[in-house]
């Protein structure tokens, strides 16, 4: 009795700034169902839901994290096995390159990414030196440069999951395939994929969640053009003060994560058929 | 033995993929160092001519040093506080068995979960209701509640990992349970917590989505950049972008040298 | 089933700057059951992986079946393999493991079924089919494991320590069980291994390998009663070794155990100098009357522990070398720890060996 009080003295202090923040969360959640005059009202969702320009963003913010999350897994998956397979220096100068990457400020990664896309870009002054174009061709301010950016910034949220479980894969089961007739492609595609579903798992759920309520990305590489939910709960609470607004706006994003999140889990147990 | 899979041509294949994709993301960071030493205030690449100029004109931008400063004091105390926080809850959930402790652990982990914009909004209005405007308190506590996820994870991982009969031993050997802690469990964790510190600090004094919706005064130096991007485009930008580069390159590098670049990522 | 025999010609195999294989040579008749014994690191695993098209060898030959498999990759070679580890596929069933070499020859989904079942069912499987490796005894994956090595009918069967993980009682079961198998299928059948008492029980020839080299290659009486080298006397069972000179006069022999006042007249002719005696334990007896044709030597007991087959003893001689000697048998003369007692043993049962190598 004595030992569990003592290690609840020594959570207490984590518990209290969680639960800090779940009153914080709670906060919104409150916030939502208040009008202006703080009476209880559906008012923030009915107004969100009803404007036809809020809906149009929310659904390319899901359609935009849905593609860039399945370019992040064609991309990663490669990436993730050429670091757990190659000779120690390839997969140690591989991690390394994609930790610079990863932990580099990511408002600066963005800003990168503008030098190369804007008008008067990389590609753009390469392209109308070469007297491929006349004008600058448009690779940013728009739907693109937003998923090139999403691209970039989510691309290790990706592999480092993948990595973390192709580790924990023993070569011999390839390697027992290999051995019972399987050519290399069908030995990967039937034995390393499906023992990597948990891997492939986290990373699309982190990639996904952190895709669809992006705001600096879209604020940057969209300039304006191209918005993101992100955007409006943004502009709402800190540019107009609509608390009430960004709230609504805010929950129905998190009950979109959640849904892709069980959806993406559920999705898991199917596929593990009757495996626990 | 690692011998034949390094040399099948889906390995190649694979690793190719990785150079190319690898290159292309890195590749906006080296534009943007370079671009750091244009001659004139055009940021393109490749420069119009070279110069140091841009750097020093960080120092007469007193917002971009002032946020810089900001950044800097709240990522020490916020990842000093996560840090001494993670150490004493991973010790607690690791090394004693109570019901419900898996269901402790997900609720100390659940601001993961919970995506940045969300989290922001939820302690601005939350500070809002409470009164509360306090240019670093209101800072403070979003970046304790998004560090310490990672220093709970990284450092019970470790404790996990541990063999308990060390622990064991050394009480068995006549030394308190607490003594035992300081010298048998606590220095097999040092790595972890140096794993721990750059997860922290990083992850504080990278943020901008939760910081930019709490910064109506005094900004953190992402959201300081943030705001000169959108306002202008000259190359002080990518002069300060250039030294947080390189900087970060060196931590990541000092980083693989003291613990090995697997453990971080 | 078709037999393949397996000819092994002078392959060397590196990584980097080790070499693990060195100019090795093996000879596998079809049908016959060879182990590759030796303590870790000698190369038996590396050799195996050779065979199996996991380890590419950098010169030299290996034929299976009298065709050259050199350039065959590993897919192609129609082996079995049977991992320490099993390397069981843990997100499929036993049946889907069994049938998985099946699929991959692209046999067809009733033929699978069928051929996993049967094999399921010579392997006492058959209420497993549906389970998950995980949820399986040790014994049981090995037995999948063998199944699905064996279901694709391969030319030969590849076995890497397969025992290693079971404990003892089991392993001595699945012992005999692996020899009736491998008997009735009559598959040529390579078994690595570091348990001299499991290749010794198992093989129809044994090959003791040391340093990338096979060092000899015999059945395993033979082995052990007349190992090639210093190496595999030490190696396989245990070895009394005592430094000795040889003279000569008269057309034969004269052996002179260094330190001990024991002389010993051969009936043929060896080289003279310094050579080293070798007794395994069992030959030597404990009496106070030498038999005829049996050498004394007197020795004080240390200690004695029963073991239940043997009473094993640790005795010392004047010169204070420490003999190990095993007595079996209920009526045999068992002296107690402390005792003064003289030891013989039979000439015939005594090897020489020369700068390590057997005197004939």
């Amino acid at each position: 009795m004595k030992a569990k009080l003592g290690v609840l003295l020594l959570l207490l202090p984590a518990l209290g700034l969680i639960a800090g923040f779940l009153i914080a969360l709670t906060s919104v959640l409150v916030m939502s169902v208040l009008d202006s005059s703080g009476a209880l009202s559906l008012e923030s969702y009915r107004s969100f839901l009803g404007d036809e320009r809020n809906l149009t963003i929310l659904f390319q913010s899901i359609w935009i994290a849905f593609y860039v999350t399945v370019i992040c897994l064609i991309l990663g998956y490669p990436i993730a096995i050429a670091m757990s397979r190659s000779s120690r220096t390839v997969a140690s100068l591989i991690t390394l390159a994609l930790a610079i990457q990863f932990f580099s400020i990511y408002v600066v990664k963005m800003y990168g990414w503008m030098l190369i896309l804007g008008n008067n870009g990389v590609i753009n002054r390469m392209l109308l030196g070469s007297g491929i174009v006349s004008s600058p061709v448009k690779l940013m301010y728009n739907e693109l440069g937003v998923a090139i950016g999403l691209t970039a910034a989510a691309l290790p949220l990706m592999v480092f999951p993948i990595n973390a479980v192709l580790q924990t894969i023993s070569l011999r089961y390839e390697e027992a395939a290999l051995g019972l007739g399987a050519g290399r492609l069908r030995a990967l595609l039937s034995i390393t994929l499906p023992l990597s579903v948990p891997g492939i798992l986290s990373g699309v759920i982190l990639t996904f969640v952190f895709c669809f309520a992006a705001y600096l990305t879209p604020g940057l590489l969209g300039g304006g053009f191209f918005k993101m939910i992100g955007n409006v709960i943004y502009e709402q609470a800190v540019a107009r003060f609509n608390y009430s607004f960004a709230a609504a706006a805010a929950v129905i994003t998190l009950l979109i994560s959640l849904i892709a999140i069980v959806g993406v889990n559920k999705a898991s147990q199917v596929l593990a058929g009757g495996r626990q | 033995m690692k011998t034949g899979a390094t040399r099948d041509p889906l390995t190649i294949a694979a690793t190719a993929i990785a150079f190319v994709t690898l290159f292309a993301a890195t590749f906006p960071l080296f534009v943007t160092t370079i671009t750091a030493f244009n001659a004139t205030n055009e940021t393109v690449f490749p420069p119009n001519g070279w110069s140091l100029r841009w750097f020093w004109n960080i120092a007469a931008q007193p917002e971009l040093v002032e946020a810089a400063a900001f950044s800097l004091v709240l990522a020490v105390i916020s990842s000093a506080i996560s840090i001494s926080l993670g150490v004493v809850s991973a010790v607690a959930l690791t090394r004693k068995k109570f019901p419900g402790r898996d269901l402790i652990d997900a609720f100390l982990m659940s601001p993961l979960l919970v995506p940045q914009v969300i989290l922001g909004l939820s302690f601005l209005v939350f500070f809002v209701r409470i009164g509360l405007k306090q240019p670093f308190l209101n800072l403070l506590l979003p970046h304790v509640v998004l560090t310490f996820p990672y220093a709970l994870r990284v450092i019970r991982s470790s404790l996990i990992r541990m063999n308990p009969k060390l622990e064991e031993a050394a009480v068995g050997l006549g030394a308190s349970s607490v003594k035992s802690f300081f010298l048998v469990t606590f220095p097999q964790m040092r790595p972890s917590l140096f794993v721990a510190i750059f997860f922290c600090f990083v992850v504080s004094f990278d943020n901008f989505t939760a910081s930019a919706f709490l910064t109506v005064s005094g900004a953190t130096l992402p959201v300081q950049i943030y705001f000169n991007i959108e306002s202008s485009l000259d190359p002080t930008i990518s002069a300060i972008s250039a030294l947080l580069i390189v900087s970060s390159a060196f931590f990541v590098i000092v980083a693989d040298r003291v613990v090995g670049v697997e453990k971080i990522v | 089933m078709k037999q393949a025999g397996i000819e092994i010609e002078k392959i060397t195999v590196r990584y980097g700057n080790s070499v693990p294989v060195r100019a090795l040579s093996l000879d596998v008749k079809p049908g016959e059951f060879v182990s590759l014994l030796g303590p870790s690191g000698c190369g038996k695993t590396t050799t195996l992986r050779s065979i199996a098209g996991f380890s590419d060898i950098a010169e030299g030959d290996i034929r299976i079946g009298g065709v050259s498999v050199r350039d065959v990759p590993a897919n192609k070679r129609n082996i079995g393999m049977v991992y320490q580890d099993y390397a069981l596929f843990p997100h499929m069933s036993v049946e889907k493991n069994i049938g998985f070499g099946l699929r991959m020859r692209n046999v067809s989904a009733e033929e699978i079924r069928q051929r996993a079942r049967a094999a399921a069912e010579q392997l006492r499987l058959s209420g497993f089919l549906d389970r998950y490796p995980q949820q399986l005894s040790g014994g049981q994956q090995q037995r999948v494991a063998l199944a699905r090595a064996l279901v694709v009918r391969p030319d030969v069967l590849l076995l890497d320590e397969p025992m290693a993980a079971l404990d003892k009682q089991l392993r001595s079961d699945m012992q005999f069980e692996l020899k009736d198998l491998q008997k009735s299928v009559g598959i040529t059948t390579v078994f690595v291994t570091h348990d001299q008492e499991e290749a010794l029980s198992l093989s129809d020839r044994i090959a003791v390998m040391h340093d990338g080299k096979i060092l000899q290659i015999d059945k395993p009486d033979t082995l052990y009663h007349f190992p090639a080298t210093r190496f595999v006397a030490e190696f396989v069972g245990t070895a009394n070794l005592f430094k000795a000179k040889v003279s000569n006069a008269g057309g034969r022999s004269r052996v002179e155990l260094d330190g001990q006042n024991v002389s010993m007249q051969l009936d043929r002719e060896l080289k003279a100098g310094d050579v080293e005696v070798m007794l395994r334990p069992e030959q030597i007896e404990f009496g106070n009357e030498a038999p005829a044709g049996s050498v004394p030597l007197p020795v004080r007991v240390q200690s004695a522990v029963f073991v239940g087959v043997a009473t094993r003893y640790l005795v010392k001689t004047s010169s204070g070398q420490v003999l190990r000697v095993d007595v079996s048998g209920v009526q045999s003369v068992r002296p107690a720890a402390g005792e003064q007692t003289t030891i013989f043993w039979r000439l015939d049962d005594m090897r020489i060996y020369r700068d390590g190598m057997l005197e004939p």
